[in-house]
């Protein structure tokens, strides 16, 4: 099944290598989207940077490279384990001492799609003080 | 109702990957402990093809029905589609589409000038009504359905193709009246389509001529037309070689320019500037993660169908085609996530992504299924774009029943026979009663504000020139009407950088009422009569 796909040493190595560039620009993102969520208007996320075409642009392409990145590394896994629920076997397998990159980008991820109640609620218990 | 309809629309209608993972989820908590082991997943594939035919005919015959119910009404369900219908009128008379930024009429969109042009030679044709723009939309969207039909046609034998256009149908369903709406959406996935329909399946140059003129109407219709011909022209070149694709490519430019170069009412130097000055809105975030969600949906039966398969069964070609699908959606998520805008523009890519779950799954039967998960995910896949189906289409219909009560066409008529001089629609604190201005477009041949584009403009950062007001002031038109019992111009704009800042400025609405007295009432309407120049 892996035929079609680039070579998986090569994806991870790439992805590897790329997460060091996305991982902590996405992190600091996402942490200024969840204060806007908590504390500002949550339809109009950090307005300042958004509505300037070439900032908007660049902070979207961020956001939207770190979905990629997970997409790919989950297609690259799932192909080469032959099945759509890799075990976690592959996983290691197949990241080894990178895989705490996965995690992490995974777990940010989980953190941005969080309810938007939830964000609203912290909002209201404080946590909109002198960082906003 | 309408509040309840609005809750589960929140909860479930824009949320199709979630509550596909939440019915998978569920699916494997509450299955066979076998079934969770994954061996039982061939005996369910005939079970998931029937599940998958009968939703998908199910689908067809419902998107049919609706869409023949919604062209049937003489009522507009979008703000902007009698905009479009409008502007396509004034392109037959011979009046600019797009207007100089400083005129007095406020109309302009950044729509490509075929979504006008090609509603306002049917206009032109057939006599201008809002029937005749709607039949237009309708045959459209009809005809990319049975196109893409066609398409994976190619691939799978004629009932599974049946299922997936069925498919298609049902996350058409998703977009309420989007897919047949009187604005490019129906034009863009008629062209994409076609474009599809020839590149599989012809070869050489009369191919890519072909494809070159389907893809340059769909790159005139919106600027981000070429994202959806990237995997069409993967297609291309796999057929007829990178010749034909650059062929395809160069009649593409040449077939999208030509509306500008044949017609002197189509400015391309004031289509550039409203398409600049509309860029330049930025972008909104929270709409980029609502369409990468959408994306992602769309990607899910890719995935299963790459899984599906027997090991190596996929040939490289079809991942080329995916990857190039991909980076189109990857872009267009960013450019669909300016306010306004949204998981809408992924409708076009539909008939692409039947044809490629065609290709990937035409091998496969409940004997060379590979992934045991397949089945499962595929019946989640289908229960959220039916959750999401149910969620968009009660919003949509209750609220055409609700206008389908009223007849304000006819008053309008009816006013306008029984008057003299130029009556305009205007429009007051809320929005329905203006849908149907058409309807003085087609009897006056002017249109001096169109309460949409001065919404958009306003978001721009656009002030509203002089020569408006002085036209205003000037008596250009005798009557305005009003929806009954609203201060004149008074609506409030919803998008996020502006919001609920009034639409029409003080200097605007100041003037209106000092050129106007309110000097009778229709049905719907009160009427507005200018008396500055008496």
């Amino acid at each position: 099944m892996t035929d079609a796909l680039p070579n998986p040493v090569a994806s991870v190595r790439w992805l590897g290598r790329s997460w060091w560039v996305l991982f902590p620009a996405f992190s600091v993102l996402t942490w200024r989207l969840d204060i806007d969520r908590a504390c500002a208007n949550p339809y109009d996320l950090l307005p300042a940077l958004t509505t300037n075409p070439t900032s908007a642009w660049a902070v979207a392409l961020l956001y939207v490279l770190a979905h990629v990145w997970i997409a790919a590394v989950y297609v690259t896994t799932a192909s080469a384990a032959g099945t759509l629920r890799p075990p976690i076997d592959r996983w290691r397998g197949m990241w080894g001492r990178d895989l705490y990159k996965v995690v992490a980008i995974a777990a940010v991820i989980a953190i941005e799609y969080a309810p938007l109640e939830l964000w609203r609620w912290l909002g209201t218990m404080g946590i909109c003080g002198a960082g906003n | 109702m309408f509040e309840a309809l609005d809750r589960f629309r929140d909860l479930f209608g824009a949320r199709p990957l979630f509550v596909a993972v939440a019915v998978l989820a569920l699916l494997h908590v509450t299955g066979r402990p076998s079934d969770r082991a994954g061996r039982y997943g061939r005996h369910q594939w005939g079970g998931v093809t029937t599940f998958l035919a009968l939703a998908g005919v199910a689908s067809l015959a419902l998107y049919a029905a609706i869409l023949i119910w919604y062209t049937l009404d003489r009522h507009f369900f979008d703000y902007a589609e009698p905009s479009v219908v409008a502007i396509s009128w004034l392109f037959r008379l011979g009046q600019p589409v797009y207007h100089v930024p400083a005129s007095a009429e406020r109309y302009s969109h950044i729509y490509g000038p075929l979504t006008f042009m090609l509603h306002g030679w049917i206009l032109g044709a057939f006599g201008p009504g809002i029937l005749v723009s709607k039949l237009l939309s309708a045959a459209a969207a009809a005809a990319g359905l049975v196109l893409t039909f066609m398409a994976a046609r190619r691939h799978v034998s004629a009932p599974r193709a049946i299922s997936l256009a069925g498919v298609a149908a049902l996350l058409l369903l998703g977009f309420k009246n989007f897919s047949y709406w009187t604005r490019p959406e129906p034009f863009q996935t008629l062209a994409v389509a076609v474009s599809l329909a020839i590149a599989v399946a012809g070869r050489g140059m009369g191919a890519a001529l072909a494809v070159g003129l389907a893809s340059g109407v769909l790159w005139n219709l919106k600027i981000t037309g070429p994202l959806y011909s990237l995997p069409i022209l993967v297609m291309l070149e796999r057929r007829s070689g990178w010749r034909a694709c650059a062929t395809a490519v160069a009649v593409g430019m040449i077939t999208a320019a030509l509306p500008f170069v044949l017609f002197e009412n189509v400015s391309f130097a004031n289509y550039l500037y409203w398409v600049r000055l509309s860029a330049n809105t930025g972008l909104l975030l929270s709409t980029l993660k609502q369409n990468l969600e959408w994306a992602m949906y769309f990607g899910l039966p890719l995935l299963l169908a790459y899984f599906s398969g027997p090991p190596r069964s996929i040939e490289p070609m079809w991942v080329r085609s995916v990857a190039a699908l991909g980076a189109g959606m990857v872009v267009l998520a960013i450019a669909a996530a300016k306010p306004g805008a949204g998981p809408y523009h992924f409708m076009p890519f539909l008939p692409v992504i039947v044809y490629l779950v065609a290709w990937g799954t035409k091998d496969v039967t409940s004997n060379t299924l590979a992934e045991p998960m397949v089945p499962r995910a595929a019946i989640a896949f289908i229960v959220a774009a039916i959750t999401v189906a149910v969620a968009q289409q009660s919003i949509f219909i209750a609220t055409m029943m609700e206008r389908h009560t009223r007849d304000e066409a006819a008053d309008i008529e009816r006013f306008a026979r029984a008057h003299q001089g130029v009556v305009e629609m205007g429009y007051g604190t809320t929005e329905a009663l203006s849908l149907a201005r058409p309807i003085l477009v087609f009897r006056t041949g002017t249109y001096l504000i169109d309460q949409p584009a001065v919404r958009e403009h306003q978001l721009e950062g656009l002030e509203m020139p002089r020569a408006t007001l002085d036209a205003l002031a000037g008596c250009r038109a005798k009557y305005w009407l009003i929806p009954k019992g609203e201060a004149p111009f008074a609506g409030r704009n919803a998008y996020a950088a502006v919001f609920q800042r009034p639409i029409f400025p003080d200097g605007f609405r100041d003037a209106f009422l000092a050129s106007h007295t309110r000097s009778g009432r229709t049905e719907y309407y009160d009427v507005w009569e200018c008396t500055a120049s008496r």
